[in-house]
Parts: structure tokens; C-alpha cells; sequence
């Protein structure tokens, strides 16, 4: 008796009819871009798929609904928060996120208080809540703050460093005397909770105050609402 | 800067030079600009009472929550090579999050016919395993 080897044929045609299907079951409906349908980011130990809510009925809840609070002190911003200073949307800032932030030449930061980070944010952000730009507040924090964003001090000829802030900080806020090496500044990229949001342009107004180059900050406008709005990916802080 | 003025009565002419501080001048209309713009860069506790309160107002359900595993994407890749390519599968889930990442975008990017791709995938898995 012949026995017939249907196996090589039969996985063959298999091949042809199942992966095509599955091939469909890959693509998503609701992409980022035509040509973007997700990006994986690093947020802190951890590995996020940034993508959109894909079921086309979802709808936004919660205090993103709201159209109007009092303003001020939530009062509508500027597109271009300051001179220098370039306002980004969200294509700019998954740009960021791909160019830099996985480079390791920028940092993402959520500049809001800590009752807000904590309901979420976005994928690959660190908190640094826009109070901590204040130099009114602390000196120590501000010192810590801008070591993050590779800032260093400049070597002073005598005196304590806290010392030459303090002096710096009690006089006019001249980039050229600033105690603060920002050669090596990371680019940064700040954001709160939206268009009627002031705590990033506040963080950015200070950075700007403190010496920071403005060409190496940016600023996502649209923050959390925009972001959320279109079905954007967020995680909830631990 | 100075600027001279050339000025004339019955009794002739004379000149006479004003230094208009440009230097002075600047700094005010920039000061202005800027507190016009935020009449202050100090942050006010009523600011940030303002905040805390609204934060507390805003009821907020996260939607969308980020997971840190697979994409659906991912799962449906694996499964795909755990069936029709069992070898290049036990390669692939040595890899890192990383390299797994690169792996399903390779294939979702990829416009060669289905044989093709197959191969352009196992090369590449291959090639990121042993780059280790």
C-alpha cells in the first residue's frame, strides 16, 4: 500500500489560509499614525506599549470633561509659553520619547503636584512637580532637582556652593553669573494637565530664570487632556 | 545711545544731545511683557491650594492604563511563531522586552509576502540573540 505524505502540502495550505487571517488579527483598527501603531517605552523598570483605546465608543470621564474652571487661577495658556521655548503636540512628543528619552539624551517631565501625578501619566515620565523649579522654595531641592537634568555647579573660587546661590538668587538673575554649568543640560520636555494648566509654563519660566537654555526645553501644551483624548496609553504611578 | 537735537528761536540755533538710556529702556519694556504675560513667577499658596482642591474635585478613572506586558500585537506574533516556527520560537523568548519590541515591529512593518517574511524574521530573531 502507497501511503500519500499529505503533511508537507496540507501545511503548506494551511500556511496560505491561516496566516493571512492572522496577519489581519495583528493590525490594528485604531492606530497612532498611518504608519505608527504603537511605541514601547521605558517607564521605570518597566516596559510600556504607548497605543490608543481601540474600541471606537470610548468615551472620556472624569475632571477631563469639564469645559471651564475658575480662572484665574486655571486660566487658558499661550501657545509659546516663552521666547525659545518650542510648544510640541503629540506626534513631537512620542518623537521625544523615540529620539531622545530612549537615548538618554531628554527627560520627560510631568510638572504637576503630586495629587495630580498619582491619578496617572503618561508613558516614560518622571515626576518633578513645578514647585520644585521655585528657587522661593528650597535651594537644597532646586540643587537636587538640576542634578537630575545633568546640571551641574560651576566651580567657585571661594565660599560655600549653597553660599554663591544664595548670592546669585538675592540679586539679578543674569545667565552669565548663574552658579549653574547647563553644558551638559539634558533637553526636557515638561507637561501638566492641559491648555488651562499653569503648572509647566511656571516650571519652564523658572528653568528659563535660573540660566537653562531654552532651545533644550519643550512644551507639550495639550498635557494629560489632549493626551487623553485621543486614547493614549497612561499608567498609574505605584 | 545719544541723540543730537537741532533746535532754533529768533536768537539762532543750538544743539543739544540727549542720551536716551536704550539699555533702560529695553529692560522696562521687557519687564513689562513679562509680568503682563504671568504678573507673577513666585508660586502663591492660594495657587497651590487652588490645585490641591481641584485635584481633589477631579474623579478621575483612568482609562487606557499601560500594561506592562505583551501587546496584543505581541501575543498574537507568538503565538503565530510557537506554531510555524517552533525553533525560531524558543530563540525568541530568550530575548529581551527590548528585542521582542523590535521583533513584532519588524513584522508589522514588513511588506513581503507571507514566505519572506517568515525568513526576515527568523534572521532577525537570530541575529538579536546572538548579538547577546
Amino acid at each position: 500500500m502507497k501511503y500519500i505524505d499529505l503533511t508537507l502540502p496540507a501545511s503548506v495550505v494551511m500556511a496560505f489560509v491561516i496566516l493571512p487571517v492572522s496577519t489581519n488579527t495583528l493590525a490594528l483598527e485604531v492606530k497612532i499614525t498611518q504608519d505608527m501603531a504603537s511605541m514601547p517605552v521605558h517607564h521605570g523598570d518597566d516596559f510600556i506599549n504607548i497605543q490608543r483605546i481601540q474600541d471606537q465608543d470610548n468615551v472620556l470621564t472624569g475632571g477631563y470633561t469639564k469645559t471651564s474652571r475658575k480662572c484665574p487661577p486655571f486660566c487658558i495658556q499661550p501657545l509659546h509659553v516663552a521666547p525659545g521655548v518650542i510648544t510640541v503636540a503629540e506626534l513631537e512628543l512620542l518623537e521625544f520619547i523615540d529620539k531622545k528619552l530612549e537615548m538618554g539624551s531628554g527627560i520627560l517631565i510631568d510638572a504637576r503636584t503630586p495629587a495630580w501625578y498619582q491619578k496617572a501619566t503618561i508613558p516614560g515620565s518622571i515626576n518633578i512637580p513645578f514647585t520644585h523649579f521655585d528657587p522661593e522654595k528650597s535651594v537644597e531641592t532646586l540643587a537636587g532637582v538640576l542634578l537630575k537634568l545633568n546640571v551641574h555647579k560651576k566651580a567657585t573660587g571661594g565660599g560655600s556652593f549653597m553660599d554663591s546661590i544664595r548670592n546669585f538668587l538675592s540679586g539679578d538673575a543674569n545667565a552669565a553669573d548663574s552658579p549653574w554649568d547647563f553644558s551638559q543640560a539634558k533637553e526636557i520636555l515638561l507637561y501638566c494637565n492641559g491648555i488651562w494648566c499653569g503648572q509647566s509654563p511656571h516650571a519652564i519660566k523658572n528653568l528659563l530664570s535660573l540660566g537653562y537654555p531654552a532651545e533644550k526645553i519643550y512644551y507639550y501644551r495639550g498635557g494629560m487632556q489632549a493626551w487623553q483624548s485621543l486614547g493614549l496609553t497612561i499608567v498609574v504611578p505605584k | 545711545m545719544k541723540k543730537h537735537i537741532k533746535q532754533c528761536n529768533t536768537f539762532g540755533c543750538a544743539t543739544t544731545i540727549s542720551i536716551a538710556p536704550f539699555s533702560f529702556t529695553w529692560v522696562i519694556a521687557s519687564l513689562f511683557f513679562i509680568f503682563a504675560a504671568n504678573p507673577s513667577l513666585v508660586i502663591g499658596d492660594d495657587y497651590l491650594d487652588a490645585l490641591s482642591t481641584e485635584a481633589e474635585a477631579s474623579a478621575h478613572v483612568p482609562t487606557n492604563t499601560g500594561n506592562t506586558g505583551p501587546s496584543e500585537e505581541q501575543v498574537a506574533l507568538e503565538k503565530l511563531l510557537q506554531k510555524e516556527k517552533p525553533t525560531t520560537f524558543r530563540y525568541y523568548k530568550k530575548l529581551n522586552r527590548w528585542d521582542k519590541a523590535t521583533v513584532v515591529e519588524l513584522y508589522r512593518t514588513d511588506n513581503a509576502d507571507t514566505p519572506a517574511k517568515f525568513d526576515h524574521l527568523r534572521k532577525k530573531i537570530l541575529d538579536l540573540y546572538f548579538k547577546r
